[in-house]
C-alpha cells in the first residue's frame, strides 16, 4: 500500500528549504535510504523549478508529491514554467563551465531520474529503490 | 519580510496523519523552538489532524484535508482546512476537560480532550467556517535564541 502526501510552495527560494525539511522529517519511515542525499535531491529539483522554470519571479507554484510504496520512494516535483532547455546530464560539466551541475548532482543522490511534460506541466521524478 | 509558507496535503485517511506529523517534526528544525516546543507542536497537528479526519470526515477516505505551515518573524501559524461537518462553536467555548493522564486511559478519549491538548501544546487555537469551509488555526510564538 502506498502513503502520499503533497508539498506546494510559492516560487520563492527562502521556500525550498521548507520543502527540504519536511521530507527530510519523513525520511524517519525510510531508515535504509540516505536521507541527505533524499533532501540535497529535492532541494536542487525545488531549487531548478523557482531558478529556471520560473526565473526566480515569485506568485507561481512548485508541487512536490512524495510516495512511499513497497519497492520504493518516488518524488515528483511539478512545475508549470518554461522547460528545460536540455534533458538533465549525468556528465559533471567542465570546471570553467557556469551551471550544469543540477543534474549529476541529482543522479549521484538517487536511483532513477525522469522529466516528463503533461500538457503545461513538467514533472521531474526522483526515485530511490529500498533494498 | 514575507512569510515563508508550505501547503501540506493528504487524502483523509488516519495513517497520513503520521506524515503530516513526520513533516511537520522537519520542519520544525527551521524555528528556534526546542526539542520540547517542537515536540508539542507535532504533537498539536496530529492530534487536530486525527481530529479533522474523524469528526469533520467521519473517518472516511477520499477527502482532501490541507494544512497551511507559515512561518512568521514571531510567530508560527498553522492553519488546517477541511470542508467536512462543521464544529460546533459551542464545543469550542466549553471549559476545558481535565487534560488526559498517562495513568487514566479513559482520560484519553474524552470528547474535548484533544481541545485541552491543543491548549496546552499551543500559544492560540482559533476555529472559524466560511462558505463550508472550516479552518482551525494553531498559532505559537517563537522567541529567537
Amino acid at each position: 500500500m502506498s502513503q502520499m502526501i503533497t508539498f506546494t510552495i510559492e516560487s520563492r527560494l527562502d521556500n525550498v528549504a521548507l520543502v527540504g525539511e519536511a521530507v527530510m522529517g519523513l525520511c524517519a519511515l525510510t531508515p535504509q535510504l540516505d536521507s541527505n542525499q533524499i533532501r540535497v535531491a529535492v532541494i536542487e529539483g525545488v531549487n531548478n523549478a523557482v531558478l529556471h522554470a520560473y526565473h526566480n519571479e515569485p506568485g507561481h507554484l512548485v508541487q512536490v508529491v512524495w510516495c512511499l510504496k513497497d519497492d520504493g520512494l518516488r518524488i515528483d516535483i511539478t512545475d508549470w514554467g518554461e522547460p528545460l532547455a536540455q534533458e538533465l546530464s549525468r556528465q559533471w560539466p567542465d570546471d570553467h563551465q557556469e551551471g550544469g551541475r543540477g543534474g549529476p548532482l541529482m543522479w549521484t543522490c538517487v536511483d532513477e531520474l525522469h522529466w516528463h511534460r503533461d500538457g503545461e506541466a513538467k514533472t521531474l521524478s526522483l526515485r530511490k529503490r529500498l533494498a | 519580510m514575507s512569510n515563508k509558507n508550505i501547503t501540506l496535503t493528504i487524502d483523509s485517511r488516519l495513517d497520513n496523519s503520521r506524515l503530516v506529523g513526520l513533516a511537520v517534526r522537519g520542519l520544525c528544525q527551521l524555528l528556534p523552538l526546542d526539542t520540547e516546543q517542537a515536540g508539542q507542536t507535532e504533537l498539536a497537528v496530529v492530534e487536530a489532524v486525527n481530529q479533522t479526519i474523524t469528526r469533520a470526515y467521519a473517518s472516511e477516505p477520499g477527502n482532501e484535508l490541507s494544512l497551511d505551515f507559515s512561518v512568521a518573524e514571531d510567530h508560527l501559524e498553522i492553519q488546517i482546512y477541511d470542508t467536512g461537518t462543521t464544529l460546533d462553536p459551542g464545543e469550542l467555548e466549553t471549559p476545558d476537560t481535565a487534560p488526559p493522564r498517562l495513568d487514566d486511559p479513559d482520560s484519553w478519549t474524552g470528547s474535548n480532550s484533544w481541545l485541552a491538548i491543543l491548549r496546552q501544546t499551543m500559544d492560540q487555537v482559533d476555529y472559524y467556517s466560511v462558505g463550508g469551509l472550516n479552518t482551525l488555526v494553531l498559532r505559537k510564538y517563537l522567541v529567537s535564541t
